[in-house]
């Protein structure tokens, strides 16, 4: 395969969990897409590099762990809440845990589906509209807190969904 | 509280953006410690960035929006043939074209031989040149199982598994077996031009410069970035002892617009529709304002957003809709802008990067 295609091809493979990587560590939203194409573009500037051997998406990730730290060192105010030896260890814990357990789009897209109506308006103002849990708090009514146990509570359902969706082959 | 229910309690509430920095030490502290604890966070991660990737497509509306117009236009822009000049009549005829016409016949046998010259020497493959490599499962072309796909030919998936194409933009194609399309040159905008004759396909479409489009009888659908399945059935019609081809379209994430006879038609991820007929799924009912339940027209000519006419549906004509809610604008025409959640550091939250432009060009 041609080296440019090759490295399209993993890079497609891994998109979706290097986002979930960096978006770990980045929780800005808007930010952690910056990082994701200028680590985008780290990746394919560096293709040649890149050792066979090893998992493409643990290659990317060290990559992606690199730029955060660098960022983080310029701008002491860039979103990282991790200290470099957290990151490692997160870093350690993705490479170990590759993609097994990444939500497939198809699965997470019924669940989502099947959730109750407060449950699934909940999710949209989180994930959808982008709203912070203290602002759905105050629209809703309810307290932080209770907005917090509930979105953990939806996440927890999404998950153990996904899961099961997944060992019984739904996500084809 | 045992050790990983308090773990799980810091994952989420650090998604949450709702950690103070010494639970955010304390958390840090069990990921490196702790390889339970460290698997759980990144199986929360990969969800919360799913639900994120998935979910949010609203921020790709105005750029499709914006896709689809420029489609428009540029139909506008091909010269329309109205009529045929008209025929010459036969005392119009010129005096020369008689004194040549003997020579016609000549002329088009030297001409025909030039061509097949032309045919025989010129290779195959720059005559159609491949637009997309099979990845898994048989495809064939007259017969003959290939590799590379060439444009304008019919394909088929031989066999009983489904084939797996790659487009040169990176974008997808699962055909199912006994399915045919032929892969059709780029043209100008359009980057990629797929016509699905027969079957199913499942599209997972890169975003990239210019239109990827999905052509069957029935439909046309443009996409810039997104995962639908486009499936080709026969339907019965009631009543009657015939049956009429139908096109299914099922969208799994971001936003797709269908062109067909009637209104343009925009499918957001989780909404299927089948043309003709059939009245729009609406799967995913929301808790919205009363204002927000109205469906939106686009007037693709105009790119204007106005509330639909109230008359009776016509269910061979499907009206454009328009579900998914719709964060206000801000002037000046920018793109819905979420509230992300900026992370405490130090105890402060941070706001978005000042120099980060408002609107920024999406992958």
């Amino acid at each position: 395969m041609d080296p440019h295609d090759e490295f399209v091809a993993h890079f497609l493979q891994v998109e979706r969990d290097l986002r979930a990587f960096i978006g770990s560590l980045v929780r800005d939203w808007h930010l952690r897409d910056d990082v994701f194409q200028e680590v985008a573009l780290a990746l394919f500037r560096q293709r040649e590099q890149y050792d066979r051997t090893r998992p493409f998406g643990a290659w990317a990730r060290g990559i992606a762990a690199n730029k955060i730290l660098q960022r983080k060192a310029q701008d002491h105010r860039f979103p990282v809440a991790f200290a470099p030896e957290t990151i490692q260890a997160v870093v350690d814990a993705f490479d170990a845990e590759e993609e097994a357990d990444s939500p497939k789009a198809g699965a997470l897209r019924r669940c989502i589906d099947q959730l109750p109506p407060r449950s699934r308006a909940l999710i949209d103002q989180r994930y959808e509209q982008g709203i912070k849990p203290a602002a759905i708090a105050e629209r809703s009514g309810r307290t932080l807190d209770a907005v917090y146990q509930a979105l953990s509570r939806v996440r927890q359902v999404l998950e153990d969904c996904v899961g099961r969706q997944l060992a019984d082959g739904g996500s084809r | 509280m045992n050790l990983s229910d308090r773990g799980r309690w810091l994952i989420d509430r650090y998604l949450d953006d709702g950690l103070a920095p010494a639970e955010i030490a304390e958390l840090e502290q069990l990921l490196q410690d702790d390889p339970e604890t460290a698997a759980t966070f990144v199986c929360a991660a990969r969800l919360d960035a799913a639900l994120c990737e998935d979910l949010a497509t609203d921020r790709d509306a105005a750029a499709l929006e914006a896709l689809f117009r420029r489609e428009e236009e540029l139909s506008g822009k091909l010269p329309v043939i109205t009529s045929l000049p008209p025929p010459l009549r036969t005392d119009e005829t010129p005096i020369l074209w008689t004194a040549w016409s003997r020579w016609v016949p000549t002329a088009v046998i030297v001409a025909a031989a030039v061509l097949i010259a032309v045919a025989l020497f010129v290779p195959r493959g720059e005559e159609s040149p491949p637009t997309a490599k099979v990845l898994s499962g048989t495809i064939t072309v007259d017969g003959k199982a290939v590799q590379e796909v060439p444009v304008e030919r019919a394909l088929t998936v031989a066999g009983r598994e489904s084939a797996t194409l790659q487009f040169v933009d990176g974008s997808r194609m699962t055909v199912q077996p006994e399915s045919q399309a032929i892969l059709h040159r780029p043209e100008g905008e359009i980057r990629q031009r797929v016509e699905l004759q027969k079957g199913q396909a499942k599209f997972a479409v890169e975003k990239a410069a210019g239109s990827f489009r999905v052509e069957t009888a029935e439909m046309r659908l443009i996409v810039g970035g997104t995962e639908f399945t486009v499936r080709v059935v026969p339907a019965i019609v009631a009543g009657e002892r015939r049956t009429i081809q139908r096109t299914e379209i099922s969208v799994a994430s971001g936003r797709v617009y269908i062109q067909t006879d009637g209104e343009p038609v925009a499918l957001n991820g989780g909404q299927r529709r089948v043309f003709p007929g059939e009245e729009p799924d609406r799967p995913r009912p929301k808790v919205r304002d009363e204002e927000e339940h109205r469906n939106k027209v686009i007037d693709p000519r105009r790119g204007e957003r106005e509330p639909p006419k109230r008359e009776p549906p016509k269910r061979e004509e499907p009206r454009l809709e328009e579900p998914r809610r719709e964060v206000p604008r801000k002037e000046g025409g920018d793109a819905p802008r979420r509230e992300g959640p900026a992370r405490p550091v130090d105890g402060k939250r941070v706001l978005d990067n000042p120099a980060r432009p408002a609107q920024r060009e999406k992958r």
